[in-house]
């Protein structure tokens, strides 16, 4: 009686609890089992934040158009050095400096495309404080960097607003900065953009020349156009911070399904990004696509030595970027596109058979 | 019983989980991948930017060599290339003497290092074949020019 007591008793007090190995086994299966959900989790993670970014382009993409309908123009950037247009000396085989009017004109007040389809972007008194703002004496003149046109100090509050139509989801960096080119030596805060206007498939030369082909790779000087250095038209659908030449749907020949009119961008290897800029609001397709040199301190990216080469379409989602095209829809272009196709869907007018091929 | 327990714990398990861990880590997007070194006369090349342009259609790839002259080759941002034939450019400069240019923006760049027929895709001799798998391509630059090589006009420069 005794032992088949003690053997119940036994048998229930195995009973009652995992063994050491058993438990083990099950922590085992269920790592297995998040170890292979938690990589689908993030990628539909992804997934909906570059839906979210799709949005914003297209958003963006029906501003633009919209903007032209009204101005018949795509919206437009002022420098802040009024340049001369010097295209035709190029053409003709002179070597064009850098031209900047140390006294330039009233009204070259750096202002980028973005503050023009503002309204569209239903942001009308953002716009109105803008146009206000740059009717003044200060507000005309050019020298942002001098706490004139778009950099006057009145402005610094619209001038950081980030909007959530211009922030790709994706880049934890594309946020208010103090890092911005022009607007950092007195400290000034811009709202950065993580969409340019596409300027064609211009190269960015070392000597800052137009007509120049010397870069440093990963620009080749077998792809892209000559440099236009703000000194002559462009290719695309926006110029490179130009105001003298507006670009009209009628112009755009190789048709608008197959023209990139705004391209991604990631901030936080791009010093040039301020939001309302002339100077942080475009990029060029004469960069491979997603160039991304991650790994560089924000030193490195300002020493010159690579400020230029970062200054193509990139992104963060894996694989590509997304662009909007001129006729407003919105594409996800592979970074391993073809460099012919991605250089012809760039520009707008240079009659290369290129379609996306959806 | 317990033994055979014993041995699914320490033999088999962690062995699933290799298994496992190789699965999951697996599936990059190009088949092929370029490391190396790039020397100038036997010396270490630092903080050079290199690009590999495909000699038929395709997307360009790039890499820039770290302090002791290393570089891993990228297209877009991921690591690797398609397999295929290359043409190789490569520019290495000296920092910047100025840390801004006089308007605001960033300085002019530093002066080469490298010669400057390697930084031309029409004059860059270095021509490679990438194969699939691992490729280990040592960029031995020298400064004694191609030949046929004249070195062109200073152009026009204002900061």
């Amino acid at each position: 009686m005794t032992t088949t007591q003690q053997l119940t008793t036994r048998r229930f007090s195995t009973r009652k609890a995992f063994t050491l190995v058993e438990l083990l086994v099950v922590i085992a299966i269920i790592g297995v089992l998040v170890a292979l959900l938690l990589p689908a989790v993030q990628a539909a993670r992804e997934a909906a934040r570059r839906m979210s970014c799709a949005n914003s382009l297209k958003n963006i993409g029906l501003a633009c158009l919209n903007f032209h309908d009204v101005s018949n123009k795509f919206p437009q950037s002022v420098p802040q050095w009024c340049w001369e247009d010097k295209t035709a000396d190029c053409l003709n085989g002179a070597s064009v400096a850098e031209n900047l009017n140390d006294d330039p004109p009233m009204g070259c007040n750096g202002q980028g495309w973005i503050v023009n389809i503002l309204p569209q972007l239903e942001q009308q008194s953002m716009f109105d404080r803008i146009k206000t703002e740059l009717a003044t004496p200060a507000g005309m003149a050019s020298h942002n960097p001098r706490g004139r046109g778009m950099g006057v100090t009145s402005l610094r509050d619209i001038v950081s607003t980030q909007l959530p139509v211009i922030t790709c989801p994706s880049d934890p960096s594309a946020k208010p900065s103090q890092e911005q080119y022009y607007w950092d030596q007195r400290g000034a805060i811009t709202a950065t953009t993580s969409y340019k206007g596409c300027v064609g498939d211009t190269l960015l030369s070392v000597d800052a020349v137009a007509c120049s082909t010397n870069v440093d790779p990963p620009m080749t000087d077998q792809s892209g156009s000559p440099d236009v250095h703000g000194t002559m038209s462009n290719n695309g659908i926006f110029q490179r911070t130009s105001i003298w030449s507006p670009i009209r749907l009628k112009m755009v020949t190789d048709g608008t399904s197959n023209t990139f009119m705004v391209g991604e961008n990631v901030v936080s290897v791009d010093f040039h990004s301020a939001a309302y800029f002339s100077d942080g609001d475009w990029a060029t397709a004469g960069i491979p696509l997603n160039y991304l040199p991650l790994n560089l301190s924000v030193d490195d990216f300002k020493d010159g030595n690579i400020s230029k080469s970062v200054r193509g379409f990139k992104s963060l989602h894996p694989g590509g970027a997304q662009f909007v095209m001129a006729d407003g829809s919105v594409h996800f272009i592979q970074e391993d596109i073809d460099t012919a196709t991605y250089r012809g869907l760039a520009t707008r007018d240079s009659q290369e058979v290129v379609s996306l091929g959806f | 019983m317990e033994g055979c327990c014993v041995f699914m714990q320490k033999k088999r398990l962690p062995r699933t989980l290799l298994l496992l861990a190789v699965m999951v880590g697996c599936g990059g997007r190009y088949d092929a991948s370029v490391t190396g070194i790039v020397t100038l006369d036997n010396e270490i090349v630092p903080a050079g930017a290199i690009s590999f342009i495909p000699v038929e259609k395709g997307p360009p790839a790039y890499a820039r060599t770290d302090e002791s002259g290393g570089y891993e080759v990228f297209t877009g941002n991921e690591a690797g290339l398609k397999p295929g034939q290359y043409g190789v450019t490569i520019v290495a400069r000296h920092p910047p003497k100025e840390n801004r240019s006089g308007l605001g923006g960033p300085p002019p760049p530093g002066e080469r290092i490298t010669p400057r027929w390697y930084g031309s895709s029409r004059l860059s001799p270095l021509i490679y074949t990438v194969e699939s798998g691992s490729n280990e391509i040592n960029l031995e630059l020298t400064s004694e020019p191609p030949p046929g090589w004249s070195p062109p006009k200073k152009n026009r420069r204002r900061r």
